[in-house]
């Protein structure tokens, strides 16, 4: 496993981020699945080593980031939730900046690793235009490219996704799943069509903890005969569907039948239903 | 076009095989011919034309370097430095020729002659290197700052050599101006010592605030001192052998923990 | 997505003056075999060459928007390529070229020539060696006195009295 984490809490005051958090992931696309404030960006920036962790332990790539934070900094890639990027800079001048700051001293080799990475990404077209000349998908894909830079082994991408039109996301899965090939990725997403499409695993976590870690279509069972369309509308977790009717999670509504349960039924089940994690 | 290149005189042509005038028919209309020009793309070795693509693709892609940092490149920074330093929008040309003028301004508005003009010169001074180094690093200034935190490259050695930098280019106008306007005296160099003692102090805060906010904060604290030694007659009390004093505990204080800083970062 | 090969040089050329690498790609793809041909033939030295081309689609990337869009974009390039052999053969000593020695001349091939030249083109074969050099130079070559001079390794003056001569004697062939 190149990320393990066990008993993570971190707090900003009086407000528990996370909370005794543990889960591992390997190989492969891991998504990262919660509400807002569930602590998802957290987590990222601790595995980034931007944030150290109150308490808890993390092994990152087999290392312990306490002691040994440079050497899985040099195998790291990373997409921060808001990637800035210096609007003046030319595509391929960023790169190349984020370039020297993964250590790259050397001119040409740099260079030509940065050219690769804008290739892989797609945008060898455009490495020479400015990035405030570029669209947001564009750009959403230069965060990519550096992330890429050196071939980590751990990439941690903070809602690549959000802000982009359905035609671009799907290009975007495309770019993540080959990303995936070979490394560990750690994909926080609010989408969660992506996660059903990309992961090879979930984490769901709700209130700084993690309430669920398995595969996408274990997360789908969770609401095996538990989904429902027809009836009348009645509790918290019944909602309208393109038909007009209703489509209810839980305990069966009068003149309901079963229905085929989606990722999104068994997420929406299990955050409604799951305790608040840990006990405090 | 009444005749085209067949095979045969396309090779004779690459290989040289052609007479001088013959070449120079099939030149001219090479220059008309697409189909012709094709003709001749088998006839150059795939691989010579891709290293020379290679070095086209290098010309075109490498950044072209503002006039800072050809300077920097001059007194040999090396290049991957020379460009992070000039990513910092106070290190650039027109940043730092923005200082200079305004302090020019302040000075002249002040009445260069009075000591007045002095007293204010000697207060502004110092806070050119605070501000140039407020923008020069940190969440607020760097947009790639997130990223560069999880970088090995160490922040805290952006940061600082950043702030020297800064602090150098901010110092020669100065320095220019205060000979220019008041002459020489030691008054014109007084404000070097608080220059430093602000700025490392606004880097030692800024580990725990925004680079922009420390700066503002420390230039504040300053402006307030010196208004307060200057309430009614213009006094130079603040740049007088205590005020010094006073200013080179504060950046050996400062440095000590800039120093202490860097260590556990590497 | 790769349809960029299909375009026109020119709509090329645009996109490069915007910033388009891989239309700055195509385009080479295009034009490098021949320019690397025919700077071959007024330079013996082949990296002095290679050094040449490459600056000139590093030039055709900085100044494509200064291509007027009058004209076949061939033209434009020979005219940065040659200038650009010249600015690197004046920093050096003064290479052989092979396109102004005396070959033969076939009967087979004075027939192709009359074709694109007419009686242009015999008056041509029948100059010397010299005098013909000086009006490729200038005439098929597009250069200036000054820069055929260069290229030729001989003084400004000299050309411009050779290019008088040749005149007189073209005029008097074709009389």
């Amino acid at each position: 496993m190149s990320v393990v984490v066990e008993g993570l809490t971190k707090t900003y005051g009086r407000r528990h981020a996370l909370d005794g958090l543990s889960f591992t992931a390997g190989t492969g696309v891991t998504g990262l699945l919660g509400p807002n404030g569930a602590g998802k960006t957290t987590l990222i920036r601790l595995l980034a080593t931007v944030l150290a962790p109150d308490r808890g332990t993390m092994r990152l790539l087999g290392r312990d980031p306490a002691t040994e934070r440079q050497a899985i900094r040099r195998r790291l890639g990373y997409v921060p939730q808001e990637p800035g990027y210096h609007r003046g800079f030319t595509v391929f001048e960023f790169v190349d900046y984020v370039a020297i700051l993964k250590e790259m001293a050397d001119r040409r080799t740099r260079h030509d690793e940065v050219r690769r990475v804008i290739d892989e990404v797609g945008l060898a077209d455009v490495s020479g235009r400015r990035i405030r000349a570029l669209s947001g998908g564009m750009r959403r894909r230069i965060g990519i490219a550096q992330a890429l830079l050196g071939d980590p082994e751990l990439v941690l991408l903070d809602e690549p996704t959000a802000g982009l039109d359905s035609e671009q996301r799907l290009r975007f899965r495309d770019l993540i799943a080959r990303a995936g090939e070979g490394r560990t990725v750690i994909l926080s997403t609010h989408q969660i069509e992506d996660v059903a499409a990309l992961c090879a695993k979930v984490v769901v976590l709700k209130d700084g903890g993690s309430v669920f870690e398995g595969t996408p279509k274990e997360l789908r069972g969770l609401a095996e005969g538990r989904t429902w369309v027809g009836g009348r509308k009645e509790g918290p977790l019944c909602r309208h569907t393109g038909e007009g009717v209703f489509r209810t999670l839980g305990d069966p509504p009068p003149g309901a039948r079963p229905a085929e349960p989606t990722v999104e039924d068994g997420y929406l089940l299990l955050l409604h239903e799951a305790a608040p994690a840990a006990t405090r | 076009m009444t005749w085209h290149m067949d095979d045969g005189l396309a090779t004779r042509y690459a290989d040289g095989d052609l007479d001088a005038t013959l070449a120079s028919s099939v030149e001219a209309h090479l220059l008309a011919c697409a189909p012709c020009r094709e003709l001749l793309t088998p006839r150059v070795p795939r691989a010579r034309l891709d290293r020379v693509w290679e070095e086209i693709a290098e010309a075109v892609d490498s950044p072209v370097p503002g006039p800072f940092e050809r300077a920097l490149r001059l007194v040999g920074v090396r290049e991957h430095t020379a460009r992070l330093l000039g990513a910092a929008s106070s290190l650039r040309l027109s940043w730092i020729s923005a200082g200079a003028l305004a302090l020019l301004f302040a000075v002249l508005a002040a009445g260069e002659t009075t000591r007045w003009g002095l007293v204010g010169f000697l207060a502004l001074a110092p806070m050119l290197p605070v501000a140039g180094v407020g923008v020069a690093y940190g969440r607020g200034a760097d947009p790639a700052y997130e990223i560069g935190l999880a970088a090995p490259y160490p922040a805290v050695k952006v940061m600082l050599m950043r702030a020297a930098a800064v602090l150098a280019t901010s110092a020669l106008p100065a320095l220019v101006i205060g000979l220019a306007v008041f002459g020489r005296s030691w008054a014109v160099a007084a404000w070097l010592l608080p220059a430093l003692a602000l700025t490392s102090l606004s880097l030692v805060l800024s580990r725990w605030f925004e680079p922009a906010h420390c700066a503002l904060a420390v230039s504040a604290l300053w402006l307030a001192c010196v208004a307060g030694t200057n309430l009614g007659e213009p006094s130079l009390a603040m740049f007088g052998a205590a005020g010094q004093l006073a200013s080179l505990a504060v950046t050996v204080v400062s440095c000590a923990l800039l120093a202490a800083r860097g260590k556990k970062a590497s | 997505m790769d349809d960029k090969t299909a375009w026109s040089d020119a709509r090329l050329l645009t996109a490069v003056a915007d910033g388009d690498r891989r239309a700055l790609e195509i385009v080479y793809g295009r034009h490098a075999p021949w320019l690397v041909l025919r700077l071959g033939r007024r330079c013996a030295d082949p990296a002095v060459v290679d050094e040449a081309v490459q600056d000139t689609f590093v030039a055709v990337w900085r100044t494509a928007g200064k291509w007027t869009g009058k004209g076949d974009p061939a033209a434009w390039i020979w005219g940065i390529g040659i200038r650009r052999l010249l600015d690197l053969l004046r920093r050096r000593p003064v290479a052989v070229a092979p396109a102004y020695e005396q070959v033969m001349v076939s009967a087979e091939e004075q027939v192709l020539l009359g074709v694109e030249y007419g009686d242009l083109g015999r008056a041509l074969g029948a100059l010397s060696p010299e005098l013909r050099a000086v009006v490729q130079a200038t005439v098929l070559d597009g250069l200036t006195t000054r820069e055929a001079g260069k290229l030729l390794g001989i003084p400004t003056g000299t050309v411009k009295t050779r290019m008088m001569r040749a005149k007189a004697l073209l005029r008097e062939e074709l009389a």
